[in-house]
């Protein structure tokens, strides 16, 4: 696996943003995400579709209960909304793996935690998609997406606490995590405007 | 000099109705017999003379069905679209709406996990009447919000055959059904067939909401609204 994203979402004739917040859509990129999986792994995911719809409504009223007025925090909202959805989906764990292939090393991330990596990879992707799509800009998957001793702390932290899933995306994404109160966007500006002012104070 | 008649339309919803009717009887007869006989304990021959029995009248129930399931088809089986909800006064509007709601109704029902629903076409015409004789300009969520009451209280879902091990309340699953229903509508009116299965996840996501907005019309349009453009 590249550290560039390789992104094969369905088609649609509607911006990805919108088309994400369309039940219909959401399942069928992640059925797709599934596929891509299962096809360069051999690992097979059964999906609660019940769970998946609930877990999307309640993930579309905490995107617009947070959204932000200031339209140039727009970008900064994506990213924090993509950790939002994996937030949600770990908490309720819609997926069940399946047994692992008999060749499964599960040294690599994707065989350590089968269902934890296939989520995390759907919202990368989507989150990729989203962005080339709005700000005609490229992502990659930071290193740590590809080591193990991130995923094992990743997972033992989700386990206690879903909202530390935000932080782990965001590190994945190459973003600065928030581990304070990471499933607050407002919390997460602040810390972005402090951190500019300290960079402003330095070049002084 | 040739006569011509005008003969008035035939109107095939109200025997539509009828054929589903027969169906729905002939269908839960034949379940509702085989679940209530004690074949398992019945002594040999007296099994035997009733597991012959049994057979007999579920041919006879099976006949039945197969009669009324042509007849049903014959009449008038389209796959239209139903109208779009903010321009009532369409051509055939109200026929349209009644046949979809039907279709829609039974769909969404089977997506809930029922075995037979039996859903009436001229209850939903009744519906469709009251809603849009009291005069268009509302949103057409508001519209939607007036039809699902209208639906309720017509009894549009006439009766619902559920396993055993359901869960819902039945009057619940009738207005999950009816709100996936017009909710498909409102997301898509030409495509909403193929929306359902999304409404009703949506619909039983939102269990505790619609049960709070109750007979509430500005609650449910309000509802309506939150979800229209996400399914």
């Amino acid at each position: 696996m590249s550290d560039r994203i390789d992104i094969h979402l369905p088609e649609t004739a509607e911006p990805l943003r919108d088309a994400i917040r369309r039940l219909r859509w959401f399942r069928q990129a992640l059925d797709r995400q599934l596929d891509d999986l299962r096809a360069e792994t051999g690992l097979s995911f059964a999906v609660d579709d019940r769970k998946l719809a609930q877990i999307f409504v309640n993930w579309l009223r905490e995107v617009d209960a947070q959204k932000p007025k200031d339209a140039s925090a727009r970008r900064a909202y994506f990213d924090f909304v993509s950790g939002l959805m994996l937030r949600d989906l770990l908490r309720e764990m819609p997926l069940q793996a399946g047994p692992l292939p008999p060749q499964a090393d599960t040294t690599q991330p994707e065989y350590f935690w089968p269902e934890g990596f296939a989520l995390t990879l759907f919202c990368l992707n989507v989150r990729a998609a989203v962005i080339e799509q709005e700000f005609n800009a490229e992502t990659t998957l930071a290193p740590e997406f590809f080591s193990l001793r991130q995923w094992w702390t990743f997972k033992e932290n989700v386990t206690q606490d879903s909202a530390t899933a935000i932080g782990f995306f965001d590190v994945f994404a190459g973003n600065h995590p928030d581990w304070q109160m990471p499933d607050s966007f407002r919390h997460r500006l602040n810390a972005v405007l402090i951190e500019q002012a300290k960079a402003a104070r330095l070049t002084e | 000099m040739t006569l011509r008649h005008t003969l008035p339309r035939l109107d095939p919803a109200p025997l539509k109705d009828m054929a589903r009717s027969l169906r729905f009887v002939a269908e839960r007869g034949g379940k509702t017999l085989k679940s209530a006989l004690p074949l398992d304990v019945l002594p040999d021959p007296a099994a035997r003379v009733a597991d012959a029995a049994l057979d007999a009248v579920l041919k006879v129930g099976q006949g039945a069905e197969r009669g009324v399931t042509a007849l049903a088809h014959a009449l008038l089986d389209r796959d239209e679209a139903p109208p779009t909800l903010s321009r009532p006064e369409d051509a055939e509007a109200e026929a349209r709406f009644a046949t979809a709601a039907h279709d829609g109704l039974r769909a969404a029902l089977a997506h809930l996990g029922a075995e037979s629903a039996l859903v009436s076409e001229m209850a939903a015409r009744r519906a469709w009447q009251a809603v849009t004789g009291a005069g268009s300009g509302q949103e057409d969520t508001a519209t939607a919000a007036a039809l699902f009451l209208g639906l309720i209280a017509t009894h549009c879902l006439r009766e619902a055959i559920w396993p055993e091990t359901f869960a819902l309340p039945a009057a619940e699953a009738a207005r999950i059904a009816t709100f996936a229903v017009l909710l498909s509508m409102l997301s898509d009116a030409a495509g909403f067939r193929a929306l359902l299965p999304a409404a009703v996840d949506i619909t039983l996501a939102l269990r505790a909401d619609l049960a709070a907005a109750g007979e509430d019309p500005a609650l449910l349009a309000a509802l309506f609204d939150e979800f229209r453009n996400h399914v």
